[in-house]
């Protein structure tokens, strides 16, 4: 029992990452990225084909980041700034086909078979107390995605940048007219929440495997994530990410095996029914 | 009649007669993809109802297309019911399942409504891969239409190419027709008030949410009997195929294509898409990724549809020339 919650901390953190930048997303550009799983897929696999290549660990993930925050960019720029005004429908088709577009090139480019990353930490697990088992880079993987999420927290609260990105959401005219260049602030916005996904998948794709098909699973997560918690929301996305992950590890010891990720859709489901906000989020969301 | 539905009924009809002989002429691989395209029209007019004139993004459509193929499997490997019978049996499954999804997705709109609907796609996959008793599990079942029926001394071999290509032109034209006669009726007009202004045309009292669980209903109806159809002429289902994810693409990438809201454009879109792959061998390995980038570009270049812009072509070049004769009037 102990052993499932400290498991479903380590993975609900991880999903909490990946929702984070997608929800940050949401707030500022008011667009729903379909193609947040690729982004999460190219954090890991260009996380791969560093260390393969013989560059240490951690250069490479930041490289890995560096990398898909780039893409990021060019994408924003290609492909989302003629969109600006265009209707939500418009758009979710504009990412849904850049998601196609990345996860199948990303499958000429490196091939359908799953990579494994070497760890940068020595495999033998560690005991915590209540004979709990995790391995050093899920400890790691964990307090990592603790010290971005405060990292995030500041930047958001404490910082230039952050109150722009805050004036933007809530009213993008208003913050056009005092002078802030919006279009930056979306682009920034973009790599950035980009960069958490790829984060994520250069962690979560070092303890299990990376492969170009990666990202739909890691979507359909975060997609989750949200919509517990509530789009647009902050703690919302921590919260939906660690409840998510725990009713995952704690359900799938219940559960017949096979269903443990419907576990996920279930909970969706029953959220939308009962509170179609989220659990934490603002009356934002369009719903009747 | 209006000269586009005589025009329909013609091509619809020439089509019917030309089937006994187009499979000498183009031979059995272009039959199969004939039959595809076929297949990829019907679902195109399905998910064209609700992206084209409702104007919302489903991504679960698969499930219906799934619901109606499984319908068809387990009935006639079960029971060895005719397809003619399973069509509308496959069209009452795929509408209750829409239905009953309607009633939670509907509540929420535009992406949500996109995420709500995928959540549902991947729950019916998970479903149909662990009910095993019910779907045989991911082997999947197969076998299906094995047995050919008999009327008045006639035998129909429901899987083979002639039976199954007749029956797609004809349920093609219907669903033609269905569309074209929504598009026309009141319904029609409250989905088309709701796309291009919902709160608006809520404010009128037109009654959204009844409108739109209408649209979904319809939708899944003709995604189930296209189900139907795939499950006789492939004679096998399995979770993989029928509810992947890749079924809403060929759904979607057909209408945009085509055109959002039109009904000859999803038919062409769909033949397209079928066809495209043949004639891009070249680009083998990156016809997935053209297809995204085609659809990123679309969105971006041409939201009309290309073949929206194909039939103005002709009617802006008369327009262009009539001005540019009477500049030169002056």
């Amino acid at each position: 029992m102990l052993q499932d919650l400290a498991s479903g901390l380590v993975i609900g953190l991880a999903y909490a990452l990946i929702a984070l930048g997608l929800s940050l997303i949401f707030g500022v550009l008011r667009i729903i990225n379909f193609a947040h799983g690729e982004f999460y897929m190219l954090g890991g696999l260009m996380l791969y084909s560093l260390t393969s290549r013989g560059f240490s660990f951690f250069p490479s993930l930041a490289g890995a980041v560096f990398g898909t925050m780039v893409v990021a960019i060019v994408i924003d720029w290609c492909v989302l700034k003629p969109l600006r005004r265009s209707d939500e429908v418009t758009i979710a088709l504009a990412t849904l086909g850049l998601s196609i577009f990345l996860a199948n090139a990303a499958l000429v480019i490196w091939g359908p078979v799953p990579h494994q990353i070497p760890s940068p930490f020595s495999m033998d697990p560690l005991v915590l107390p209540g004979g709990v088992y995790l391995s050093r880079l899920e400890l790691f993987g964990a307090a990592a995605t603790l010290v971005i999420m405060g990292a995030m927290h500041l930047v958001l609260q404490h910082t230039s940048v952050g109150r722009q990105m805050r004036a933007v959401v809530q009213d993008r005219d208003a913050a056009a007219v005092v002078g802030l260049n919006v279009d930056l602030i979306y682009r920034v916005t973009f790599a950035v929440g980009c960069g958490l996904a790829a984060v994520a998948g250069g962690l979560l794709g070092t303890m299990f495997l990376v492969y170009p098909a990666m990202g739909l699973q890691a979507v359909l997560k975060a997609f989750a994530v949200v919509v517990i918690g509530g789009m647009g929301s902050f703690s919302g996305a921590v919260a939906g990410g660690l409840l998510l992950g725990l009713a995952e590890s704690v359900g799938g010891a219940w559960l017949p095996s096979g269903y443990k990720d419907i576990v996920a859709f279930i909970m969706i489901v029953a959220v939308l029914a009962l509170r179609p906000q989220g659990l934490l989020g603002a009356r934002q969301v369009r719903i009747r | 009649m209006s000269r586009p539905l005589v025009l329909a009924c013609v091509v619809a009809a020439v089509a019917l007669a030309a089937g006994g002989a187009l499979p000498n002429v183009i031979g059995p691989y272009f039959m199969r993809l004939v039959i595809f395209s076929l297949i990829y029209a019907l679902l195109a007019l399905s998910l064209n109802l609700t992206l084209g004139f409702r104007g919302e993004l489903s991504l679960g459509h698969q499930t219906f297309f799934g619901v109606g193929a499984y319908a068809a499997a387990i009935l006639a490997t079960t029971y060895e019911w005719p397809l003619l019978l399973l069509l509308p049996i496959a069209a009452a499954c795929a509408a209750i399942t829409a239905f009953a999804i309607g009633l939670v997705a509907l509540r929420m709109r535009g992406p949500y409504f996109a995420i709500v609907t995928l959540s549902f796609g991947v729950i019916a996959q998970i479903l149909a891969v662990n009910l095993v008793d019910l779907t045989n599990g991911p082997m999947g079942i197969s076998g299906i239409g094995a047995t050919p029926s008999s009327y008045l001394g006639f035998t129909v071999p429901w899987r083979s190419d002639i039976v199954c290509y007749a029956m797609l032109v004809i349920l093609v034209f219907l669903s033609g027709l269905i569309t074209f006669a929504l598009r026309e009726s009141k319904f029609g007009r409250a989905w088309r008030a709701l796309r291009d202004h919902e709160d608006l045309a809520a404010a009128i009292g037109i009654p959204d949410f009844r409108m739109d669980l209408l649209a979904l209903v319809i939708s899944a109806a003709m995604a189930g009997v296209a189900g139907a159809v795939y499950a006789f002429y492939t004679s096998v289902v399995a979770p993989d195929d029928v509810f992947s994810f890749a079924i809403v693409i060929a759904m979607l990438i057909p209408v945009v294509l085509g055109g959002r809201g039109t009904i000859v454009g999803p038919i062409i879109g769909a033949f397209i898409y079928a066809f495209a792959p043949e004639y891009l061998r070249i680009a083998q390995d990156w016809r997935l990724p053209i297809f995204g980038l085609l659809l990123v570009l679309l969105v971006i270049l041409a939201p009309e549809g290309l073949v929206v812009l194909a039939l103005r072509a002709p009617e802006r070049l008369r327009a262009r020339f009539r001005q540019g004769a009477a500049e030169a009037r002056e």
